[in-house]
């Protein structure tokens, strides 16, 4: 399993808190150790969230998302899969139906079930019974090989080493002749590992790191350490 | 030196920020802003290269890191009207142009919700910046008429029919005088101090990233 990770196309190998990781470039974590696929952010159904208030943004970015999250799961197959928040874009929209579906199916194909857990993230306020119906395991936030899986950590207590979502890292690069460009990214810290936003229909956050960071930018699905 | 009315000047020079290429066709700021763009898509052709372009109304700049192949474009033909309108629909594909005019597109039709007057916005949650809806739309949705609506705007506000062609055709007949001064002349200063600037890249975003760093609020030395 981990030689089929090994040659994931475009990945960055991280060795963090004497953990091996992979970085992948279609904006995901994955752990070995724990065959466990790590997303964050996807914000699915946004795009129908804005349909039904009369604002007409094209509907196919869901399956685009959907499609990415299928197919990676297919080529790594992971035993978990823990999405770090921010699964659904706000209220019920008709584009949770399909999620759901999705998400169904995406636990009974492979011959092992496969284990999915939300930690719930600000934008997940559906009612527990969709999540549950989706099938997935329910937490606020909890701890894998001795690392800390949340949505944002910020409201709690900041001491912990952490993996999360929330902010849409995003780094801004500058070169000769006024070149600029901003790529999301993975920010490594020495606590924390903040993970991209998975989804497409998503904006970035120029985040400043700090000494002794470290950013992955994500760019031609490619990984690519830049600081 | 100052160009008579049979001249166009072009100036090439190099400073510690790449290779700046000034021309001067002084035809106004509206239509450099799109000669500015074919030109650079046109060289951008012969060679991967990256370009930052800035203008005002008496000519149009050309920045990059690398070499600017002036000499190889002029022979090929940088102001040629042949296959004029598929280099501008892709000098517009290449830009922002479409981009900012999205956002004007955006607002009319409702996509962006900017509130009533003197009252804050409620829906926070609806908010997208433009230049994400159009990511979405070029992606998911590119005949969408809203999108079509921001190109033809591009090609008939800032290209004014056939201003262009005939602009073109102009400096096509006019003597080119290809000049090389080592420092900054008065025609070149003001352009090269615009920060509004547009992008238009051939090179492969990889390679781009390899010359380019991450961008701190304190300067690090190296």
């Amino acid at each position: 399993m981990a030689f089929k990770a090994a040659l994931h196309k475009g990945a960055q190998q991280l060795r963090w808190k004497d953990h091996s990781f992979l970085l992948l470039p279609e904006k995901a974590l994955y752990w070995p150790k724990e065959e466990a696929l790590l997303v964050a952010d996807l914000h699915l159904g946004k795009s129908g969230h804005f349909q039904s208030h009369g604002i007409p943004v094209p509907g196919d970015v869901l399956f685009k998302d959907l499609t990415n999250l299928g197919s990676l799961v297919s080529h790594l197959q992971p035993k978990q899969l823990f999405i770090l928040g921010d699964l659904f874009h706000s209220q019920y929209n008709d584009e949770w139906a399909t999620c759901e579906s999705f998400f169904q199916d995406l636990i009974s194909l492979p011959s092992e079930p496969l284990k999915i857990t939300l930690i719930l993230g600000n934008h997940d306020i559906l009612h527990r019974r969709h999540y549950l119906n989706a099938g997935f395991r329910i937490e606020k936030e909890l701890t894998l090989g001795g690392i800390q899986l949340i949505h944002d950590p910020e409201k709690d207590v900041e001491t912990s080493t952490c993996i999360h979502g929330h902010i849409h890292p995003g780094v801004r690069l500058i070169g000769k002749g006024r070149q600029k460009l901003s790529l999301p990214c993975f920010w490594v810290g020495k606590e924390r590992l903040v993970l991209p936003a998975f989804g497409q229909f998503t904006g970035l956050y120029m985040v400043q790191p700090e000494e002794e960071d470290h950013m992955y930018a994500i760019a031609d699905r490619q990984v690519i350490q830049v600081l | 030196m100052v160009p008579s009315s049979q001249e166009c000047l072009i100036e090439y020079m190099k400073s510690r920020e790449g290779y700046h290429l000034f021309i001067y066709p002084l035809e106004g700021r509206v239509l450099h802003e799109i000669m500015g763009a074919l030109c650079a898509w046109r060289i951008s052709q012969l060679t991967s290269i990256t370009f930052s372009i800035a203008m005002n109304d008496y000519g149009f700049e050309l920045l990059s890191d690398q070499e600017i192949p002036i000499e190889e474009a002029l022979e090929a033909g940088l102001f040629s009207p042949d296959g004029l309108h598929e280099d501008i629909m892709h000098s517009i594909n290449q830009t922002e142009m479409a981009n900012s005019r999205f956002r004007e597109v955006a607002t009319v039709s409702g996509l962006i919700f900017q509130g009533y007057p003197g009252k804050a916005i409620k829906s926070k949650h609806l908010q997208a910046s433009t230049s994400l809806l159009f990511k979405v739309f070029q992606q998911y949705e590119p005949d969408s008429l809203l999108l079509q609506q921001a190109y033809n705007e591009v090609l008939n506000y800032e290209i004014e029919g056939d201003r262009l062609r005939k602009a073109l055709e102009r400096l096509d007949t006019k003597h080119i005088v290809l000049t090389r001064p080592n420092r900054f002349t008065p025609f070149c200063f003001p352009i090269m101090v615009d920060r509004l600037r547009e992008r238009l890249t051939s090179e492969k975003l990889v390679d781009r990233i390899a010359k380019m760093k991450v961008q701190l609020e304190k300067h690090i030395p190296d």
